[in-house]
């Protein structure tokens, strides 16, 4: 490895005091280092231009999380002053450093804010995992168009292969905030991609074992299907395979 | 030869840029990088010259920037079909596994900061290589000490990369009448050690209370630009790639859109001269 020479070593050290002045709106930190004639009141303006880009941005992210709180603005600037931004990163990222901040500076977030945050968290990772498999994101949106042309044909066809959406993740809501009015918690929610956004879906049991057998054996023909979930009726599994298309979930090829 | 001309792309100008003034278009990085996205951010747009612009190289820092980050980039481009990418001569961080500051300040004009920034370019021009690089010169609200004057540091550090410039002729506009220089002389002076060259253009407003003409991309070009870009097409001449308008609030309706991007057609036209064919 290379060794810094003085020079570098001394514009490290000055890069690092400013960068930490910035985050710290700290104005007496950065005095020393302006040109002559610069006024620190424009440093200022620097500062909360940054504070607010930041803001907006957790804002944004956070849109579910928000609606659950009235004083979320409140809370993300508590947030945005007590921490500095990590290095590159995105929103997300910081998104989710707020949501653990939160969780050790807020004892009194409520179980319905919590179902918030759990879903807000789902979110982070089916974008997390859209990242890492973006070929397959694509590969899979792609496949789904073919839904409707197959949806008769999967049931005796057994080149068709039943594909499930590779960017998906679990949620457990423990209260009926984010639940249908005939919705009991606590519920499991799939959290997963649907063409550019994400959308959840609520499964019973059986539903959610569906999904978990996709998971663990990949692309299977219907009666591949229907051997590993014999305790669902025929019909039933026709039919739930024609709804999971329709939401998403799976597709054929 | 006529310059590419376009728009930053935004969802509120996307429909117009079918405009037959329009021939490129910049794709800025972090509206672009949606895991979730599975169609081209530049979608069915037949354009011909593509730039990708980043906000996060921060080739004022001390250390390179991440590869996750290169390679971030770089699919992008790849994925939308473009000629090049931009970044800030400026710094957003401390470093690797540093602190963000969220926007680019102003690098020091020093030598040791010229090396760094050398360095950190020609690292970036080689990973993204054949892909062009440009470097765009900030507005800034306030400038760090220096020993350098910022259109030597700005021609030095051309000249040794062998880098792109983007000159921003609004934040030039911006930083002469804000600190009181001559932004014709600093085109002048810096121009000759640009390989290529692309053009930013924008429209901001002169905030009163702090006595500065802020930079906002949130209002039509004024004359002081325009007059600065003519000056600016005569000073680059066959060397400018593209030109790009950027609009990032208060938009205009579709007549607004339209004229605007035709105005800098007609003025590069005038200057480059009317028999110019587009590249």
């Amino acid at each position: 490895m290379k060794t810094e020479t003085k020079a570098e070593i001394e514009y490290r050290q000055q890069i690092e005091a400013l960068t930490k002045a910035f985050t710290r709106g700290d104005l007496d930190a950065v005095a020393p280092h302006l040109a002559d004639g610069m006024k620190i009141e424009y440093v200022e303006m620097f500062f909360e231009g940054n504070f607010e880009k930041r803001d907006d941005k957790l804002e944004k992210q956070m849109e579910l999380v928000d609606e659950g709180f009235d004083n979320f603005k409140e809370i993300i600037a508590a947030y945005t002053s007590a921490t500095q931004l990590a290095a590159e990163a995105t929103a997300m990222i910081d998104g989710e450093a707020m949501l653990d901040w939160m969780e050790e500076n807020y004892p009194n977030i409520t179980d319905q804010q919590k179902d918030r945050i759990a879903v807000q968290r789902a979110r982070h990772r089916v974008e997390a995992i859209a990242r890492k498999k973006r070929i397959k994101h694509i590969q899979f949106q792609e496949i789904t168009s073919l839904g409707e042309y197959f949806q008769d044909q999967f049931e005796h066809n057994q080149n068709i292969m039943i594909h499930l959406n590779p960017i998906h993740t679990w949620a457990t809501l423990n209260t009926n905030e984010l639940l249908e009015e005939d919705e009991d918690p606590p519920q499991d929610v799939l959290v997963y991609a649907h063409g550019s956004d994400t959308h959840t879906a609520n499964f019973e049991e059986p539903g959610k074992r569906f999904i978990e057998l996709l998971a663990e054996i990949g692309p299977c023909s219907f009666e591949e299907l229907k051997f590993h979930m014999l305790e669902i009726e025929h019909d039933d599994l026709l039919e739930f395979c024609r709804d999971l298309s329709n939401l998403g979930l799976i597709a054929f090829a | 030869m006529l310059p590419h001309i376009g728009y930053a792309l935004r969802e509120q100008n996307r429909y117009i840029l079918d405009d037959p003034s329009i021939t490129g278009v910049e794709l800025t990085f972090e509206r672009a990088d949606d895991p979730l996205r599975v169609d081209k951010y530049i979608g069915d747009l037949d354009i011909d010259y593509v730039s990708v612009h980043a906000l996060k190289l921060s080739v004022g820092s001390p250390d390179l920037p991440s590869i996750e980050y290169l390679e971030a980039l770089r699919s992008i481009a790849v994925e939308n079909g473009a000629h090049s990418i931009s970044d800030h001569l400026g710094f957003t961080r401390s470093g690797k596994n540093g602190e963000e500051i969220g926007h680019f300040a102003p690098v020091p004009m020093t030598q040791a900061a010229l090396d760094t920034c050398c360095r950190n370019i020609e690292y970036i021009m080689r990973y993204f290589d054949p892909l062009e690089f440009y470097i765009e010169n900030v507005a800034y609200l306030f400038a760090l000490e220096g020993t350098i004057d910022e259109a030597d540091f700005l021609g030095k550090l051309l000249s040794r990369t062998g880098s792109g410039w983007v000159l921003d002729v609004t934040n030039v506009y911006a930083n002469a009448r804000n600190f009181n220089f001559d932004g014709y002389e600093f085109i002048e002076k810096v121009m000759p050690f640009a390989k290529n060259v692309q053009f930013h253009l924008a429209g901001g407003f002169y905030d009163e209370k702090a006595k500065m003409y802020i930079d906002s991309h949130s209002h039509p070009i004024p004359d002081g630009v325009w007059d600065l870009y003519r000056h600016s097409l005569k000073q680059g001449g066959d060397k400018i790639n593209a030109i790009f308008i950027e609009r990032d609030q208060n938009f205009p309706d579709e007549n607004g859109w339209r004229s605007e991007a035709a105005m800098v057609k007609q003025i590069a036209e005038e200057v480059l001269g009317t028999s110019a064919t587009q590249r």
